[in-house]
């Protein structure tokens, strides 16, 4: 599909390099990742006007992208930095007192209805 | 950007952040009846309100929800862990589940220490002592936002934790 698009879209006097994104090779389904010579011939033309640098032609796919930071900055992380503690402290109250309540009433409670507002 | 922590507040339009000091939490017995004298226990906590403040607001509640609140010095006298400069760090990091860091207060006559809110140990009030008993006591501290905000972040996020078993055997 790269080598189709190179011969009709583009001029042999500007050369198009192989496509470098990694995702672009797999969705081209090939099992070659490096194109031969004579395919690298093929896309170019048979003279080249510019020098060509040879990183644009043949794809490296070392990934170089900030999710591939991040994860590789994440094995790192100190296991003991991300967890939490479950301490449990039993702290008696400021002050306590006995009281002597005399109960006035005593029912069962009912239920506070608290309608959304929308209604 | 420096935000206050804290500010004095009076009246009784109660908020979410309104701390009380030595607020009465009645322990009844067990079992009692009407027209009965009953011996109960009265316990004193420092606490913050918790409910929200559109619900204290428009009187959606009965009943408000208190967690108290401990000078962190008093925390590390009953527990090595917070005494340790690691435990310290892990609290001010949130990684400690259920407790919870409020900030020193500089205001005069409102001066306190850092102090640790406690979500394992809430209560809940009836909403109209609460507003008697601040009314009574005049001015109070207030936690202001975005701190009041973390402090409700955090209470929800012990709250919604759920301990599940883990159902796959570790790797080997």
């Amino acid at each position: 599909m790269a080598c189709q698009l190179a011969k009709s879209d583009t001029s042999n006097a500007y050369p198009m390099g192989y496509p470098s994104a990694p995702s672009s090779v797999i969705i081209d389904n090939s099992p070659k990742l490096r194109p031969s010579t004579c395919e690298i011939d093929a896309i170019l033309g048979p003279q080249p006007t510019f020098e060509i640098e040879l990183s644009s032609i043949i794809a490296s796919f070392k990934t170089k992208s900030e999710t591939f930071s991040a994860r590789t900055h994440a094995n790192n992380i100190i296991v003991d930095d991300i967890l939490e503690y479950d301490v449990t402290v039993h702290m008696p109250p400021k002050n306590k007192y006995d009281l002597k309540l005399r109960i006035i009433d005593k029912r069962t409670a009912e239920p506070k209805i608290v309608e959304p507002d929308w209604i | 950007m420096e935000y206050p922590w804290y500010d004095v507040v009076d009246g009784d339009d109660l908020a979410q952040g309104d701390f009380i000091d030595s607020c009465p939490i009645i322990i009844p017995p067990p079992s009692m009846n009407e027209d009965d004298t009953i011996n109960a226990n009265v316990c004193e906590y420092d606490v913050v309100i918790m409910s929200q403040s559109c619900d204290l607001e428009n009187r959606k509640i009965d009943l408000v929800l208190l967690c108290p609140v401990w000078p962190l010095s008093k925390f590390e006298e009953r527990s090595s862990f917070f005494k340790s400069k690691k435990g310290k760090e892990e609290l001010r990091r949130g990684n400690t589940t259920g407790y919870h860091l409020l900030n020193e207060c500089n205001i005069e006559n409102f001066k306190r220490e850092f102090s640790v809110v406690d979500f394992r140990n809430a209560y809940s009030v009836s909403i109209n002592f609460l507003i008697d008993l601040v009314q009574e006591r005049g001015e109070r501290l207030r936690l202001l936002p975005p701190y009041r905000e973390h402090l409700s972040q955090n209470f929800a996020r012990f709250f919604m934790r759920v301990g599940l078993p883990d159902g796959i055997p570790p790797f080997k």
